[in-house]
């Protein structure tokens, strides 16, 4: 169980069976009252942010998260589909609870997925992925000193900022955390 | 070689330079008003007993005081008119932004004043110490100081923000209920007042002081503390207002409770209440009691945070941004 002073920003909670994340809290304490703490709590299936308030001394359900390693199968129908190698069960997760992490998806990439009561609530990519240049222009030879960027777009339809030297037809090294390009590899 | 700790203090001397000014304009102020400034002991037999404040020990049978408030009112007792302190108080337990266990606080007290004399104090208090850290009392962020304050009773309060009657709700179900149709829980053991401040935080609390002042006054009477009470049979209230500045509180005003016995039954019941409570019960403080005894005029007292204050003024986020060592206190 947890305790209203361990409602600090980025505790997990659960309410009604629903994983919460603490946003923001604040110790509150009325004239002549006792103590609570407001919170705004963000739900992490639906992403909707409320507001609650515990008084001092009430016990809150923690939220228990499970986080399993698994390869991402394929895309199909509004959903990406993923598999457990280890026992093969697959499991599902929609466009809108990837949001912007499938834009990093390949074939067979190894991924993190946090599960809540056997639900897949979060997908976390490996922090660097490596992908195909399918567009963009051509790269313009020995211009490594200026800082001037080119969009392209990668085989999964992520379009990137590169530097200009990059060639359209390369493999480049990706920051899955800030979506930035790090370098180019070998094919 | 300067730390990291080092080059934060330096940076937080500009903000310390400004609450000082703060502070000799609170004194300039009541100096001008014709108040004796007072010193009170810090360590005490009776720290104050409100139920909900944690006072912490000093020794033995002493406490650090939680309010200079009973001092205080022994000097009023004794025949000064008017009286002010700005005292550092201690309260255990209390941790946040908002919120310094080891705090400084302003009271002042008026012997045949109102309410109303209080109310005039504040309105002109709050722009003087905007003034004296150089700051425009127009542009203090989240509230001008200069508009005329905004009065408020609890009960118009919540009818206003949550569309709740307090009156037709005096019974801790019929509030509880009240809550749940605006879907704020409620626990099982929630006591009436309880149930009151979950909606007072939900749905008035953020609405009071922006732009203005505000005035908030009649709470419930279970929650007069050491106010009088004006015993309304439909709707009994204390006679106390707390001051809101930019969603903050700010200060607790009351028209004080001057009859002896009732005081000495408060303090029992208090007492009673914290020990049931588990918290520490300490004794009542028989010199005050015997100065209510020996006659008080009738009298308003006031209780503002000082740190509070220094925050609203200059726009720093929260108490805790105004002082010195921030990690210690």
């Amino acid at each position: 169980m947890l305790e209203t002073s361990d409602l600090r920003k980025g505790a997990k909670l659960e309410i009604e069976g629903e994983p919460f994340i603490v946003v923001e809290s604040q110790f509150v304490k009325p004239g002549k009252g006792n103590a609570f703490v407001r919170c705004r709590i963000r739900s992490m299936t639906t992403g909707r942010t409320i507001e609650r308030t515990w008084k001092s001394g009430e016990t809150i359900d923690p939220c228990v998260l499970e986080e399993r390693p698994m390869q991402f199968m394929y895309h199909e129908g509004g959903a990406y589909h993923f598999m457990d190698t280890g026992n093969f069960e697959q499991i599902e997760l929609t466009d809108d609870q990837l949001g912007e992490t499938g834009q990093w998806l390949t074939e067979n990439l190894e991924v993190r997925i946090l599960l809540h009561n056997g639900r897949a609530i979060s997908v976390d990519p490996p922090n660097f992925v490596e992908l195909d240049i399918v567009e963009g222009e051509p790269a313009v030879k020995g211009d490594t000193k200026t800082n001037a960027m080119k969009q392209v777009v990668l085989s999964t339809g992520a379009k990137v900022m590169v530097p200009m030297f990059v060639g359209n037809d390369e493999r480049i090294r990706i920051d899955t955390r800030t979506g930035e390009y790090v370098e180019r590899v070998k094919k | 070689m300067a730390t990291p700790a080092h080059r934060e203090l330096a940076r937080r001397l500009p903000v310390l330079a400004a609450r000082a000014e703060v502070l000799a304009g609170i004194r300039s102020f009541f100096r001008e008003r014709g108040f004796l400034e007072a010193e009170t002991p810090a360590r005490v037999v009776c720290p104050g007993l409100e139920p909900h404040l944690v006072a912490l020990p000093a020794g033995a049978d002493r406490w650090l005081i939680t309010s200079p408030e009973l001092h205080l009112k022994r000097l009023v007792a004794a025949g000064a008119p008017r009286v002010f302190e700005l005292a550092r108080c201690w309260r255990g337990d209390e941790r946040g932004a908002q919120h310094l266990t080891e705090f400084t606080m302003l009271e002042w007290y008026r012997a045949h004043a109102g309410l109303d004399a209080l109310v005039d104090d504040c309105a002109a208090l709050l722009p003087a110490a905007a003034r004296a850290a150089g700051r425009d009392p127009a542009a203090v962020p989240g509230c001008d100081l200069t508009l005329a304050p905004e009065r408020l009773t609890v009960r118009e309060a919540f009818e206003r923000w949550a569309g709740i009657d307090l009156a037709a709700c005096r019974g801790r179900d019929a509030l509880a209920a009240a809550a749940r149709r605006l879907e704020i829980p409620t626990a099982d053991d929630d006591s009436w007042d309880e149930v009151f401040f979950r909606i007072f935080l939900a749905r008035v609390e953020p609405h009071l002081g922006r732009d203005r002042m505000t005035f908030l006054s009649e709470f419930p009477a279970s929650q007069a503390a050491l106010a009088r009470v004006r015993d309304d049979a439909a709707w009994p209230v204390a006679l106390r207002f707390e001051l809101y500045a930019a969603g903050v509180e700010l200060a607790n005003a009351f028209d004080e409770l001057t009859d002896p016995e009732e005081q000495r039954r408060r303090h029992q019941a208090d007492r009673a209440a914290r020990r049931a409570a588990g918290r520490e019960v300490p004794e009542l403080d028989e010199e005050f009691l015997a100065a209510l005894e020996a006659g008080f005029p009738p009298c308003a007292g006031i209780a503002l945070g000082v740190d509070r204050l220094v925050a609203l003024v200059l726009g720093l986020d929260g108490a805790r941004a105004t002082v010195a060592f921030p990690g210690e206190v």
